[in-house]
């Protein structure tokens, strides 16, 4: 539905962004929701 | 860390059967045996909190869940049915020693299995689950006339009201003190199956079968008392359905008891959840830890 390269785009415009892509399907948190929120607790905190 | 569980089937008996599976398959094993008319859904975040350490098992029984539901007229709806069942998956995943979680229709499932298989029996874990005629209260008597008279319609309407959406609601509901704690997901994952045709019969049939179980309890509680099975007991104390009068009864037979009530209704673990698992994982740390 959302294709990798839609995600990847976003480098475009947003230099900065840290962009991960893992090896999942559409409702990633469903098989990957502890890796997603490590990288997300480690993100937010700096 | 913790495991992902992953969602099965298995051909047992020629019945398409549903479980949700998690933790290192060579870690100390626990089957998860849900009540009416949940299914292992209620151990989804239990399975999630111990898969670092444990091997556990939650199936659904034909009926219930994601499990198939045979016709009434090609099934037997009986809780000797159910352990046979149980019995059986547990030979196809080569389980032979276990720990089991009775919780409600789990508790008559679990008490024919470790009967028979003394054995295989490391632990068991009871939660707002029967075997003393004192624990079957109020909320029984319109049962127990349908036990008396199968044809007794008013009973029968009354039974049909518990697994209705509101009957739901109140089973999932009552007793708690923060219901927004309350996942309303809970009843609507119940309806799925509930509302499948002839599922209200199949309900129906276990309530009837029902009646075989407390002429059971004495020698389930002769088993407790010749084996001595370690348990450990996390009942929810406002339970309208299992009252806690039921918990006290197993202090008399069970010499190896660890015993913890908590200010939460018949679903316990769906309002503490978090305390119940860290109590569970402490006593099998001691118990069956490897």
């Amino acid at each position: 539905m959302f294709i990798a390269p839609g995600g990847d785009a976003y480098g475009r415009d947003l230099p900065d962004a840290k962009i991960i892509q893992i090896d999942g399907g559409h409702f990633l948190l469903e098989e990957h929701h502890e890796f997603v929120a490590d990288l997300i607790k480690h993100f937010i905190q700096g | 860390m913790k495991s992902k569980t992953t969602y099965n089937f298995i051909d047992i008996n020629g019945v398409n059967i549903f479980y949700r599976e998690a933790g290192p398959k060579d870690a100390p094993t626990v089957i998860l045996l849900h009540g009416y008319p949940a299914s292992s859904h209620m151990f989804r975040n239990l399975i999630n909190d111990l898969s670092d350490k444990y091997h556990l098992i939650a199936p659904d029984y034909p009926g219930y869940g994601r499990s198939e539901q045979p016709p009434i007229a090609n099934f037997s709806y009986t809780f000797d049915n159910y352990a046979i069942i149980i019995e059986t998956l547990l030979e196809k995943l080569d389980i032979s020693r276990y720990s089991l979680y009775a919780m409600d229709y789990g508790a008559p499932v679990c008490w024919r299995l470790a009967s028979k298989h003394p054995e295989n029996v490391e632990t068991i874990i009871v939660q707002n689950g029967c075997a003393y005629e004192e624990g079957l209260e109020t909320f029984w008597d319109p049962i127990k006339a349908y036990w008396k008279d199968r044809n007794d319609k008013v009973a029968e309407d009354t039974l049909r009201t518990f697994h209705n959406p509101e009957g739901l609601r109140w089973q999932y509901t009552h007793g708690v003190s923060d219901t927004s704690v309350i996942s309303p997901d809970n009843w609507e994952v119940d309806l799925r199956h509930l509302e499948r045709p002839e599922n209200g019969q199949i309900q129906l049939d276990l309530f009837y079968d029902y009646r075989t179980n407390p002429p059971k309890y004495p020698e389930w509680q002769q088993y407790f008392r010749d084996h001595n099975p370690e348990m450990l007991i996390v009942y929810g104390k406002n339970d309208y359905i299992f009252p806690v009068i039921g918990a006290e009864a197993y202090k008399r037979d069970v010499k190896n008891l660890e015993y913890h009530l908590f200010n939460a209704g018949h679903f316990a673990l769906e309002s503490n959840g978090d305390e119940i698992a860290a109590i569970i994982r402490d006593f099998l740390d001691r118990k069956v830890s490897r």
